[in-house]
């Protein structure tokens, strides 16, 4: 039996990425915890490797795949007795997030030690189908159904993995962790109720939140323009796939002993998705400030001026509103450079229209594509650092500048302006260590931009500033040591 | 699946007797080619043969006859629905090219079954090597028209396919008629088998002529066997089904013999031939009507899911498919209770006119009740595999030919009176559980239907 089992969707250790290198430092830096990982994918992919090392204290990796096909197409009557009623009653108290029966229903029907039919089989059986086709009935009076075919596979793709997810096998450990809600969020709320251990959720973006914006985006939902009935049927489809995401958040929420996050912009809106703010602490994301010591020290002065975008080139970090904003600073500032640092193969068409907008606007001479580069070898040379992106969590990047004290200009988006100015009293009371601009708007931006390049005085002291706020809050120790914390007021008594 | 019928539904569009004949004749050929042929060629010949041949030889014509095509259609029998269902399937993306190979595939595959098949059967005789060879390729001839039967639901060119047929049949007797006058049985065989041979050849000309798209080797048709191995059974059965009440008589002790394999039984035969010929009208009839006005609802159904239309409108969808097939079925009632009555009341007439022996009677009247129960439960058991239910559709073959074995061999021990009653009971069970088998299937289409789909989103239109 491990100490902690971690329940990861979609990230470490087969997807690069934010929540992945948090999760390998805290695994490295814990070597006296024994791991068990709850990896969970969208479908089976032979093809895939390992992204990052694996400690040695991790003892079992276990996988379980969202869209593995197993449907048999044998339908059956299973006659199971239950009474449909509370089905009934569950489904028409999701919309007010009333999620109490969630542990009656998980033992019943999915726990693999206790439930009274094979959940797969469920899906198939004619109860579900009697059930479906009542619950269709009951919300559509006479002729006014909506599309019956995309009504099933909703049901069966929104159902499917959820079931697949809640049978699992979950192995035992003293501690359940799931770094986000979502299915991860949902499987670590089944193994609490299962083995009645402690849940530790951590959420880095808010999951409900991203995949609203994504569903409403989406067109694989059903959409069709032409039609009159097209207004109803968007929201009807888009609105059961968000109800299904606010449900498994909602679950995580209610079932999870502590719920940690990044920033206070998060936990608000934890709260507002229906978590108990009691619950909520904050663990920001942490940084080696060593491995900058020397890019601090040895601080080279350049004959230009630099600026630094960090990031991949994707339509979300809003590359071509920092490139309008440079046109602005090329009027007020005098002899400077642009770096926009970051692989630009992920979005080969978004990458296009930027050069694009760089030659249209004559800024060949100031902006160079640097594409992927050791990020360290620029700091030296870089004197201001800037985030365009429309949407953040809490970015490394403005941590990694501020370890080499170098400040950033960055749009009011997640923890951003929290770490230029500050959470807690005491933080605030260190300084700015940078500007907050909105974002989407070029020419705010620019004079951002322009007035930290003009005043070197004020540059500097906001580099020293975010040097302070990091060495004060954000180093990697501490927020491997806030974690140790959380996962010892249960650990310990168990131990 | 969709396939003559609607075709062959421009004939009856307009109230016009001659095209009303027509269409009529085309769906006989059609529907009912296999049966006919082989009970009018051998009718006709042992009409005619029986002036020539002494009675040995004529019952080695008779037997010869019957066990080439009771052989031949139940090996036909397993290939028949997957093969089909591949064809269809292909017709559906309107994709032909692998036709001619396909079919050539299957012929090489019919040509080596068929020869050791029959090699084998006839090693048992006294034969020539000569009267063997002969022998073997009658089998094979008539494979081959069975497999062309297949390929002819796609093709379009009807009058070929009759004139085909109407030459090979003539050719039949007429060879059979003067070779047999030289050569007396092994001329006979010989110019009935030339007969059939030039039906294979012309319908295996027609078909090349109709489908001269592209060729390329493709064996994908052979992943239709696994994939519904339910399907070789369904049609395994049903051929067996049909014809173990005959082999039970044959070998059953009541039989004679006519020379080392081949038994008959005269009476038995005759009787069980001629109450077949009572059901060719209402097949033909049934035929056109299932896939006119069954298969318009059915295939609405499919698209009426497709194009997103809401519950309400698809259990309206059902009841039509449902209304359809009840008119199908009463039509079907009317025409057949009308020649089976008629049948039945000039039994011993119709006997007394083809100069067969009153002592028929019984196993006549059995066998006309036996064969209008039998198309009732054919009619049933083909609507079903239309809703994907073959697994349904292979049990009732199967139990159909289980209890047409025993029963059988029950009456062939209670005595002559009792003589076909156990085909009767065994159409009887087996309509009976069809119908319920049915009745549970359109009470349950949508939970069916939507239920059995894979985990993934497919076209529905598909299901045609």
């Amino acid at each position: 039996m491990s100490d902690v089992c971690l329940i990861l969707e979609g990230t470490y250790p087969y997807v690069a990425g934010g929540v992945s290198t948090c999760v390998y430092q805290l695994i490295k830096e814990t070597p006296h915890i024994k791991y068990s990982i709850l990896y969970i994918g969208a479908t089976r992919d032979s093809q895939k490797e390992y992204k990052y090392p694996i400690p040695e204290n991790v003892r079992l990796i276990k996988e379980c795949y969202l869209f593995d096909y197993n449907l048999k197409g044998r339908t059956k009557e299973l006659g199971i007795d239950f009474d449909f009623k509370k089905l009934m009653k569950f489904h028409a108290g999701l919309k007010s997030g009333d999620v109490s029966q969630f542990k009656e229903f998980y033992t019943t029907f999915f726990d693999p030690d206790k439930r009274i039919c094979d959940p797969m089989e469920l899906m198939e059986s004619k109860e579900a189908w009697d059930f479906l086709v009542k619950y269709y009935e009951m919300q559509f009076k006479g002729n006014s159904g909506i599309s019956f075919i995309d009504y099933f596979y909703s049901w069966r793709f929104t159902h499917y993995p959820m079931f697949k997810i809640l049978s699992a096998d979950i192995p035992r450990a003293h501690l359940y962790h799931s770094l986000c809600t979502g299915y991860a969020g949902l499987l670590g709320a089944a193994a609490s109720v299962k083995y009645k251990r402690p849940f530790i959720l951590t959420e880095h973006g808010i999951y409900s939140h991203e995949r609203e914006i994504e569903i409403y985006q989406a067109d694989w939902i059903y959409n069709t323009d032409k039609d009159y009935r097209a207004k109803k049927n968007l929201s009807y489809f888009k609105e059961w796939w968000i109800k299904i995401f606010h449900f498994f958040s909602k679950v995580s929420y209610d079932q999870a002993d502590v719920i940690t996050t990044l920033y206070n912009g998060n936990k608000l809106k934890q709260v507002a998705y229906g978590a108990n703010e009691e619950k909520i602490e904050l663990i920001p994301n942490g940084i080696r400030l060593e491995n900058f010591a020397d890019l601090a020290a040895n601080k080279i002065e350049n004959e230009k001026l630099a600026v630094a975008l960090i990031g991949r080139v994707v339509p979300i970090k809003d590359i071509k509103t920092f490139i309008k904003s440079i046109a602005f600073v090329k009027n007020q500032v005098e002899n400077f450079v642009v770096y926009i640092m970051g692989p630009t193969d992920e979005d080969e068409d978004y990458y296009e229209d930027c050069k694009r907008l760089v030659s249209l606007l004559g800024l060949e001479e100031y902006i160079v594509f640097t594409g992927r580069v050791d990020i360290k070898e620029y700091f030296s040379k870089v004197d201001l650092l800037v985030l365009s992106s429309i949407s953040e969590g809490q970015p490394m990047v403005i941590l990694e500048g501020y370890a080499a004290k170098i400040p950033t200009v960055t749009t009011d988006v997640g923890g951003c302006s929290e770490l230029i100015n500050g959470s807690s009293k005491k933080d605030v009371e260190i300084g700015p260590g940078g500007l907050v601009v909105p974002f989407g708007k070029p020419e705010e931006l620019g004079k951002a931009i322009s007035r930290l390049l003009n005043n070197t005085e004020e540059r500097n002291q906001m580099g020293e500033n975010g040097f302070l706020r990091v060495k004060e809050y954000y180093q990697e120790n501490m927020t491997v040591t806030n974690y140790m914390n959380v996962y010892n007021r249960y650990l310990s008594s168990s131990m | 699946m969709a396939g003559i019928g609607f075709r062959l539904t421009k004939y009856f569009e307009h109230d016009n007797l001659l095209g009303n004949i027509k269409g009529t004749i085309y769906s006989i050929i059609i529907s009912t080619g296999p049966w006919l042929i082989s009970v009018l060629s051998v009718a006709f010949v042992s009409y005619f043969a029986q002036r020539q041949l002494d009675n040995h030889d004529l019952y080695v014509l008779k037997a010869m006859i019957c066990y080439t095509y009771a052989g031949s259609l139940i090996i036909f029998g397993a290939v028949e629905m997957p093969v089909t269902r591949y064809l269809a399937d292909k017709l559906y993306i309107s994709d032909l090219t692998t036709f001619r190979n396909v079919f050539l595939t299957i012929l090489c595959g019919f040509v080596m079954v068929g020869s050791l098949v029959s090699g084998v059967f006839y090693s048992f005789f006294d034969y020539d090597i000569i009267l063997k060879l002969i022998a073997m390729g009658f089998f094979i001839s008539v494979l081959t028209i069975w497999l062309n039967m297949i390929f002819l639901s796609a093709a379009k060119n009807y009058h070929q396919i009759v004139i085909s047929f109407f030459i090979g049949g003539i050719l039949s007797i007429v060879g059979a008629l003067i070779l047999g006058n030289y050569y007396e049985l092994v001329g006979y065989i010989l110019g009935y088998t030339l007969g059939q041979l030039a039906i294979a050849l012309l319908l295996t000309r027609n078909l090349f002529a109709e489908f001269r798209d592209f060729d390329y080797v493709s064996l994908e048709f052979v992943s239709y066997f696994k994939k519904y191995k339910t399907m070789v059974f369904v049609g395994l059965f049903y051929y067996l089904g049909i014809w173990v009440d005959k082999f039970i008589f044959w070998f059953g002790g009541v039989g004679e013999k006519v020379e080392s394999l081949f038994y008959t039984n005269q009476y038995y035969d005759t009787a069980m031939f001629l109450a077949y010929l009572t059901i060719v009208p209402s097949f033909a009839v049934f035929l056109v009507q299932v896939e006119t006005n069954f298969y318009v609802k059915y295939a609405y159904y499919f698209r009426s899911i497709e194009s997103k239309n809401n519950l309400k409108f698809l259990n309206n969808s059902v009841n039509e498919i449902i209304g359809a097939l009840k008119s199908t079925t009463i039509s079907l009632l009317k025409i057949q209770t009308f020649v089976t009555v008629i049948v039945w009341y000039f039994a011993e007439q119709i006997l007394t006119f083809l100069h067969l022996p009153s002592m028929m009677e019984t196993m006549f009247k059995y066998g006309v009740i036996g064969a209008y129960l039998q198309i009732l439960f054919l009619v049933l058991n083909i609507v079903l595999l239309y809703f994907k239910q073959a697994k349904q559709a292979m049990m009732n073959y199967g139990i159909f030919f289980v209890l047409n074995a025993g029963l059988s061999f029950l009456t062939l021990k209670a005595g002559i009176q009792f003589y076909g009653m156990g085909y009767l009971i065994s159409c009887l069970i087996t309509l009976i559980i069809s119908f319920i088998a049915l009745n549970h299937t359109l009470g349950n289409l949508n939970y069916l239907t939507f239920m059995t789909q894979p985990l993934s989103r497919k076209n529905f239109g598909e299901e045609l």
